[in-house]
């Protein structure tokens, strides 16, 4: 990766307290943090150390308390809710733990929304959909209903709807958290060949194994980044700085 | 197409909410619908009637009060400018007697080259008039009275029967389709004899010339005529019937506002919830790009789908309902309306209440769930309390009741114009119902509270956590004990008004017609408030019967008082009016003393419209020209809704040429009514007349009301249906909100028995809750109501609330939320407990 290729995500100084008084609490205490272009980040931790805080933050769900978000050199808490919902729609895939499908449409309707909605003709976001359930090993599964599918494949219709709008940066929060361990490793499988062609990847997990399948593992602890490790080829490189990291 | 398919989809989804929320919208359509149908339907009729009658004439010529006259005394008309013909015709009503009794019709009798909408009308049966002792009728009509061609009946008039043969048989078109075909065809020279009314006629149709400015005309010709004659539209006759409808339809608008309320309340209601329940959903399309506007056109997409099936569906049993309405109204009319009077008004009120009422129903809640930031919904955090929601209906409910109720001092102190007095009475009932609603969340917590104050000792666990899952969501909850309260303020303030109202009628009918008897030709109809006329020489033979103590004339004459139509009622009395007016001035001596001076006594209701009082002056337009007589005071009068003016017969048989009499009052001597009534009937028998005991007077009058005022009770009770439809949702939303919780109970301790208890406990929650306030609330109604006839109506109507009256409306109010209950009760009762622990 050249010296001088923006990051794609580039975190800082970012804060978020949720409550008051005796109920406070800081859920992201001053997180640093550049992602690469066409890199696989996977962010681990306990349960409540900030790490689903941290990709809702970036995918402009939330807003944080401090600090600074870009994606894609864009800073997002310049934008009002509108142009963030746009960022969305165009530049980022969000992936859930529950897969979130809307249960009346079809996978292929599914997969085509973010394209309707943002005014490409139903034609042209048809085609879309149907190459990004290719993509996703579910051409022939465009017309069945959520309800008629497994959850190794409901989670990857969800790929596929984050990916047809070619987004600069897919953000996976626990995807494989409601899935047994086969359709898990093939939706990691399946993230990583994603990566391979160019995808970067913000994932939030707390499976090991998976975590393992990235490029990188960020540990978070009461809101702070303890642990930032490179790895390569499957052996963890010892913590290193960031910016020698990537 | 896709976001098109979601739409459809999320509708059919969910087809008992998506079916409440048509069914809210189908109640308002329809009343609004049928209801101006039926208004519209009434006034085009009664114009069209008239238009029917007089065919091609735009102008015609009557004298003041509708008798006969000489032609010639109008002269050469046809030389008027503008005018382009001038056809002499009598057009009075007569009675037809058959076989089946005694007919009112009017007749129409023109010359041999009389040009009128008659000869046009296709001959079905035998042939056209030849000679002047034929007639024609018109087929339907006819055949009802089992009448064909050739038969021989007699027609009454006030200068006795004559025997006719039925020359020809008309299609019911053009003049023929008068009331329903109630209409006789003689020539002008067999309605002279007739109606003993040598070288006179009726009235004189004109013609005007193409282009020609008809209102320019009528004012030139208004300038030529001698006095006693008057130029005048065809059509203006239906005021009469306008004015006797004036209550009613008043009464109709109102409900059809309360029916839009409530409806607009259960959409919105419903929409609350579906929202609630979609909140995950719309939180996916938030995170997938989907912006704030995109959700708000979203949802009212939804609603406008909606508002549109609801609007055809609506139509469809506005119609239906119109069918039933109309029937009452020709009861009430005592004529036969044509066909519904397509007209585009009430599609367009349907199109507009149907798919604008769910649009603005649905807006806030969809401007809301826009506005939710999708984090805590995709996440399923529970919901921050204080999201501000309650403060902007609150404030916009404290201006609507601001509004409403400077409106209501300002009509009941008559400071509106009378245009504005006329139509404000339904936006008022609409705005000030909303205003109800709207402050509902502020004081439900009250009423709650209240209510699980009242009744912990007597409900136990089930009512303690009934109440409870009703407070949790109190602004849906207070919405629907709102729209429930609406149903019981409006059913106490109209059934009270309704009552009160009928009680006067009834009372007026005793106090006015004392008499034993009442000898007619033929049922007088609202509109025309005009029957057939009996010969003068009746009164004698009706007086020289044994035990008649004596026999009282009256005559109902269209009359023109300060520019307004008005009835005028030509009665004859005793030297002290016993039993003939019901006076509403203190001093009923001067009254009586007034009226044998000439003076007139005038009904409440045109002294209302008119700002007359005792020792005012009223200009009459008679047969002498316009005449002012003093006024002596006011009375409570129904005839022609109250815009009356009572004159000696003596004083007005002279204003007016009156010859004839409608109707004989005949009072028996003390013990002799029984006999008298035998002696009346064959006598009346022999003579093919009308004759009406006092009680079967009276008993006219209830049905005469029963069709309209039966129908005011349906529209009250679909009011209740509305608002059970609320109930059934808010219910249903708080079962399935707590299905994890009805699991817990039902596996650690609670029989399905007690599950039932627990939501049917929610509903008489709600119930109870609303009884206070709408108890409250629909007596004050009901008292404005009753003060706001005086300054609408101007009919005084003494208030009595009853007591047994709004016990029955309470006890239908809880009855209508229990009977919601049952199957959100049944429901939760018979959740599969391992599932409904699962259940998020």
């Amino acid at each position: 990766m050249a010296a001088d290729t923006p990051p794609a995500v580039e975190i800082r100084g970012l804060r978020k307290v949720f409550g008051a008084g005796h109920t406070r609490v800081e859920a992201l205490a001053g997180v640093d943090l550049d992602i690469a272009p066409a890199r696989f980040v996977a962010v681990m931790g306990a349960s409540g150390s900030g790490k689903s805080t941290l990709l809702h933050l970036v995918a402009g769900l939330d807003r944080p308390d401090g600090g600074t978000i870009h994606v894609a050199g864009q800073d997002i808490l310049a934008l009002d809710d509108d142009d963030v919902t746009l960022l969305r729609r165009r530049r980022m895939g969000l992936v859930f733990q529950a897969f979130n499908l809307l249960d009346a449409l079809t996978a292929e309707e599914n997969v085509s929304l973010p394209l309707v909605v943002d005014g490409i003709p139903d034609a042209e976001a048809t085609r879309r959909a149907a190459e990004a359930l290719a993509r996703v090993g579910l051409a022939r599964r465009g017309k069945h209903l959520p309800r008629e599918m497994s959850g190794g494949e409901q989670q990857r219709v969800a790929i596929a709807r984050a990916l047809v709008i070619e987004p600069v940066l897919l953000l996976a929060d626990e995807p494989t958290g409601n899935l047994d361990t086969h359709n898990g490793e093939a939706v990691i499988q399946l993230l990583r060949h994603l990566v391979a062609e160019g995808q970067t990847i913000l994932m939030v997990t707390h499976n090991p194994a998976h975590a393992a399948m990235a490029d990188r593992i960020v540990t978070l602890r009461d809101g702070q980044v303890v642990d930032d490790r490179l790895l390569a080829g499957g052996s963890p490189l010892p913590i290193v700085g960031r910016s020698e990291a990537l | 197409m896709i976001l098109g398919h979601y739409t459809y989809s999320e509708l059919v989804r969910r087809p008992g909410r998506t079916l409440l929320t048509l069914g809210g919208i189908v109640i308002g359509v329809a009343g609004v619908f049928a209801i101006a149908l039926v208004i519209n339907t009434t006034r085009d009729a009664y114009r069209a009637m008239f238009h029917d009658l007089t065919g091609w004439a735009a102008l015609e010529i009557v004298a003041e009060g509708s008798g006969g006259f000489a032609a010639s005394a109008a002269g050469d008309l046809a030389a008027v400018p503008g005018v382009k013909r001038a056809v002499p015709v009598i057009q009075t009503v007569a009675a037809l007697l058959t076989a089946t009794g005694p007919s009112g019709v009017m007749v129409l009798g023109t010359g041999p080259d009389g040009e009128t909408a008659a000869p046009s009308g296709r001959i079905v049966a035998g042939h056209a008039l030849a000679a002047d002792d034929e007639i024609m009728l018109v087929e339907n009509f006819a055949r009802s009275l089992k009448i064909g061609t050739d038969a021989k009946v007699r027609l009454l008039s006030a200068a006795g029967a004559r025997e006719f043969r039925v020359a020809g048989l008309l299609e019911p078109t053009g003049a023929a389709g008068f009331n329903g075909g109630g209409i006789v065809f003689v020539t002008l020279a067999a309605a002279q004899r007739l109606f003993g009314m040598p070288g006179q006629v009726t009235a004189i149709q004109l013609a005007c010339n193409e282009g020609a400015a008809t209102g320019d005309i009528e004012r030139r010709l208004a300038e030529r005529l001698p006095a006693g004659l008057t130029v005048r539209a065809p059509a203006t006759r239906g005021q009469f019937a306008q004015n006797s409808l004036m209550a009613t339809e008043q009464g109709l608008s109102t409900l059809s506002a309360v029916s839009i309320v409530a409806g607009a309340f259960v959409i919105l209601n419903s929409f609350l919830m579906s929202l609630g329940e979609r909140r995950k959903q719309l939180a996916i399309l938030r995170a997938i790009g989907v912006t704030r506007r995109q959700v708000t056109r979203l949802l009212l997409r939804e609603a406008l789908l909606l508002g549109i099936v609801g609007m055809a569906v609506g139509i469809a049993v506005g119609l239906l309902t119109s069918m039933l309405l109309t029937h009452g109204m020709q009861k009430l009319l005592g004529v036969r309306l044509r066909g519904m009077e397509l007209s585009l008004a009430p599609f367009l009120l349907a199109a507009v209440f149907g798919p604008g009422m769910a649009v603005a129903a649905t807006l806030a809640p969809a401007l809301r769930a826009a506005k939710r930031p999708p984090l805590a919904d995709l996440m399923g955090w529970k919901e921050q309390a204080g999201d501000g929601f309650r403060r902007r209906p609150f404030a916009v409910g404290v201006v609507l009741l601001a509004i409403s109720g400077a409106l209501i001092v300002a009509l009941l102190a008559n400071w509106l114009p009378g245009a504005l007095v006329k139509i404000i009475p339904a936006p008022l009932m609409g705005m000030f119902l909303v205003s109800g609603v709207l402050l509902s969340p502020a004081i439900y917590p009250y009423a709650s509270r209240a209510v699980a104050l009242l009744l912990r000792p007597l409900w136990g666990v089930e009512g303690r956590l009934a109440v409870r899952q009703l407070d949790r969501n109190a602004t849906r909850t207070s919405f629907t004990a709102a729209v429930l309260c609406v149903a019981l303020v409006v059913t106490i303030a109209m059934g009270q008004t309704i009552r009160n109202n009928i009680g006067d009628v009834e009372e007026w009918s005793l106090r006015t017609i004392t008499a034993d008897y009442l000898v007619r030709s033929t049922l007088p109809d609202l509109g025309f408030s005009i029957g057939a006329l009996l010969p003068e020489s009746m009164h004698d033979e009706l007086a020289a019967i044994d035990g008649v103590e004596q026999v009282h004339d009256l005559n109902f004459v269209q009359a023109t008082a300060a520019g307004q139509p008005v009835i005028v009622l030509a009665r004859s009395f005793d030297r002290q009016a016993t039993g003939a007016l019901d006076v509403a001035e203190a001093d009923r001596e001067a009254v009586i003393r007034g009226l044998w001076a000439g003076e007139a006594v005038i009904g409440t209701a045109l002294a209302q419209r008119m700002n007359l009082a005792a020792g005012d002056s009223l200009t009459l337009r008679t047969r002498k020209g316009e005449r002012t007589v003093r006024v002596a005071g006011k009375v409570t009068e129904y005839v022609a809704g109250g815009v009356a003016v009572y004159l000696e017969r003596g004083v007005a048989k002279e204003l007016f040429a009156i010859d004839g009499v409608d109707v004989f009052m005949v009072s028996a001597r003390p013990g002799a009514a029984t006999s008298l009534g035998k002696t009346l009937a064959a006598y009346c028998q022999e003579r093919g007349l009308l004759l009406q005991s006092n009680a079967e007077f009276r008993e006219r009058i209830h049905q005469m009301m029963g069709g309209v005022v039966g129908f005011l009770w349906l529209l009250m009770a679909l009011v209740f249906v509305v608002a059970s439809l609320g109930i059934v949702n808010t219910l249903t939303m708080n079962v399935i909100e707590q299905t994890r919780e009805i699991a817990v109970l039902r596996s650690v301790a609670m029989q399905r028995r007690q599950i039932r208890w627990l939501v049917l406990f929610q509903a008489l929650g709600l119930g109870l809750s609303s009884l206070l306030p709408g108890t409250a609330m629909g007596l004050v109604l009901a008292y404005l109501m009753n003060l706001s006839t005086r300054v609408l109506a101007g009919q005084i109507v003494d208030f009595r609330a009853d007591a047994w009256f709004v016990a029955a409306c309470c006890g239908a109010c809880l009855a209508t939320a229990l009977a919601a209950a049952w199957f959100p009760a049944r429901r939760a009762s018979r959740l599969a407990i391992v599932q409904a622990l699962q259940y998020e």
